[in-house]
């Protein structure tokens, strides 16, 4: 009796869930669009209404995949070792392609919400370095000089952070700035509310522990085109984050065109060796640097991965197998899944959209706060 | 495992400031929406002073059409109006230049009231004067006015200046001819009031009293 009243109760609360309700205030929808050279990913988190003990609550509402046309080969890289195998797009003609292709195939609001939207930039749009604090302006110098001389013709924008809580050094990362302008400009003019453009790795690292329920060491995007490691920290006395950020490299072009999720773990050999010495050096590096993140339970935390190549079955356990850690795959903590879904296999969408529900909830997380 | 991840978006939410440092946006995006959105509140706030502003200047602008537009057809219908009372005022003036001219001329004139008096009499009596004779004439022409306040007492004699009289005694041969001679007189402009009196039978004739009120040109209040 009180399940059926129960019901009722809920029915008629969803029914009052308009999208803009009294004097035009329109509810908000939080949304991460993870930009890939070939791909956009779009995820939504929504407040939940329906279920009464959760309400105001943020659910998965949506996930969309949307291919981008393949005039663009690959993707532009800069200061990576990787540069020299990209060079299929090196003018800045195909970059102001791309960035329109993206414009026109990001999906439209039509309704009355409000849509807070956070962005990530393809991984080979990013550079990340690792300086001393006294060397910083220096390095500044160096990006800026280093994004003129690339296809972005422009200088680059540079965020650094402490690397650790006891290191003069820092972590910093550039992305090139009017290019980035431009696109946050233009998708801006679709409607959306801008948040912010975070690199996926900061994303997903300051998002994780929120979305799996999972705390990890540190959280491995692996995409066929590249990827990156990041440790996330909270210094809690002075509030800032600290990270260390790094890129691991793609699958080999050879096999980057035949890529699916249901290759074996032979096909990826090369690659998944010298990913996982990467994933490994770099948790050593961060030990060795310092104790730098809750000194408890360390090692028990463990490394997840996400991406494109995080659902390959077996990956993870290769991984964990070849660092000697406990390896997780990206997966939402909740049994809600998107109902309007356009991705073929929805058993492996967790890892895949990873990137985008990370930064759906910094979206999410900038509102809730209010102002910048 | 919906509602323990429920909990947790809200327990783990990230500090709005931590995840700020993180963002790779250059600020002048932030700073331009911000102009844009101030610009445009600014826009908003213009439109509307110069909507009301408008608004303002067009309604007073009617209002003072409206009132010009009823001031010129007052001033058309009052027109005729006032030519009319212009007129009536030329004609006053000039009605006062020509009363006092003739103050002017009748105090120049004599007063012949007691001629003309005579003259209707004789008027009258000369075509029958073989038959009438004429015995005396007796008139007295009235001096005064009767003021409205004293024309309530009816007795004349109270007033004796006011009242003219005229009494003719006359002896006619014929008693026929008293009728006509009645009317001669009553005919006369300056006689009122014509009346008979008495017919005595003489030996030469049948004597009469005709009496009447003259009037007089020069009275005084």
């Amino acid at each position: 009796m009180t399940s059926i009243l129960q019901r009722i109760a809920d029915r008629t609360r969803v029914q009052r869930q308009s999208p803009a309700n009294w004097l035009g205030r329109s509810s908000t929808r939080c949304i991460g669009i993870d930009l890939d050279i070939d791909i956009i990913r779009v995820s939504s988190l929504g407040r939940s209404s329906s279920h009464t003990k959760h309400r105001g609550k943020y659910v998965w509402n949506t996930y969309n995949q949307i291919q981008l046309p393949s005039l663009v080969a690959d993707g532009p890289s800069v200061g990576s070792e990787k540069s020299a195998a990209n060079n299929e797009i090196d003018s800045p003609q195909r970059l102001g392609e791309w960035i329109s292709n993206v414009i026109e195939l990001l999906p439209r609001s039509v309704d009355s919400f409000r849509n807070a939207v956070s962005i990530s930039l393809p991984p080979s749009w990013t550079h990340y370095g690792m300086v001393r604090q006294s060397e910083l302006a220096a390095a500044n110098e160096n990006c800026d000089a280093m994004f003129r001389g690339s296809i972005f013709r422009s200088d680059a924008h540079t965020r650094s952070w402490d690397a650790g809580k006891q290191t003069d050094h820092v972590m910093m990362a550039s992305v090139a700035k009017q290019p980035t302008l431009d696109l946050a400009r233009r998708i801006r003019s679709l409607g959306y509310e801008i948040c912010g453009i975070f690199a996926q790795g900061m994303a997903l690292g300051g998002a994780a522990h929120s979305l799996t329920t999972l705390n990890p060491r540190c959280v491995a995007v692996l995409g066929k085109d590249g990827g990156t490691i990041s440790m996330l920290g909270c210094d809690p006395d002075a509030g800032k984050p600290t990270g260390l950020c790094r890129q691991l490299r793609g699958l080999p072009p050879a096999s980057r065109s035949s890529f699916s999720q249901l290759m074996s773990l032979e096909d990826l050999q090369p690659w998944l060796d010298q990913t996982a010495q990467d994933i490994g050096a770099t948790l050593d590096y961060a030990n060795r640097l310092n104790q730098v993140w809750e000194d408890h339970a360390v090692d028990a935390r463990p490394v997840m991965i996400a991406g494109d190549l995080a659902p390959i079955p077996g990956l993870d356990v290769a991984i964990a197998s070849r660092i000697q850690k406990p390896v997780a795959v990206w997966r939402f903590a909740s049994d809600e899944r998107p109902l309007s879904t356009t991705v073929p296999t929805p058993a492996s969408v967790d890892a895949t959209a990873a990137v985008s529900l990370s930064l759906a909830h910094l979206s999410a997380s900038l509102l809730r706060r209010g102002s910048r | 495992m919906i509602h323990h991840h429920a909990k947790l978006l809200g327990k783990f939410a990230l500090p709005s400031s931590f995840v700020r440092q993180l963002d790779l946006l250059p600020c002048e995006f932030y700073e331009e929406v911000e102009t844009n959105r101030v610009r445009g509140w600014w826009a908003f706030v213009l439109t509307l002073l110069l909507i009301g502003f408008g608004n303002l200047v067009l309604t007073d602008w009617l209002r003072a059409e409206s009132s010009r537009r009823y001031a010129k057809l007052l001033k058309d219908k009052v027109a005729p109006v006032l030519e009319i009372r212009n007129q009536a005022l030329q004609q006053s003036v000039m009605n006062q230049k020509l009363q006092r001219w003739i103050g002017h001329v009748e105090s120049a004139r004599p007063d012949d009231s007691l001629v003309q008096t005579l003259a209707a009499v004789t008027t009258a009596v000369r075509t029958q004067s073989r038959e009438a004779m004429v015995d005396s004439i007796e008139i007295a022409l009235p001096t005064e006015i009767v003021a409205i306040s004293s024309a309530a007492d009816d007795s004349p004699n109270a007033h004796p200046h006011t009242v003219g009289k005229l009494a003719i005694d006359l002896r006619v041969s014929q008693t026929e001819i008293v009728q006509q001679l009645l009317a001669r007189l009553a005919e006369q402009p300056r006689l009122d009031d014509v009346s008979v009196q008495g017919d005595t039978v003489a030996g030469d004739g049948t004597r009469l009293k005709i009496y009447a009120v003259p009037q007089a040109t020069r009275v005084q209040p």
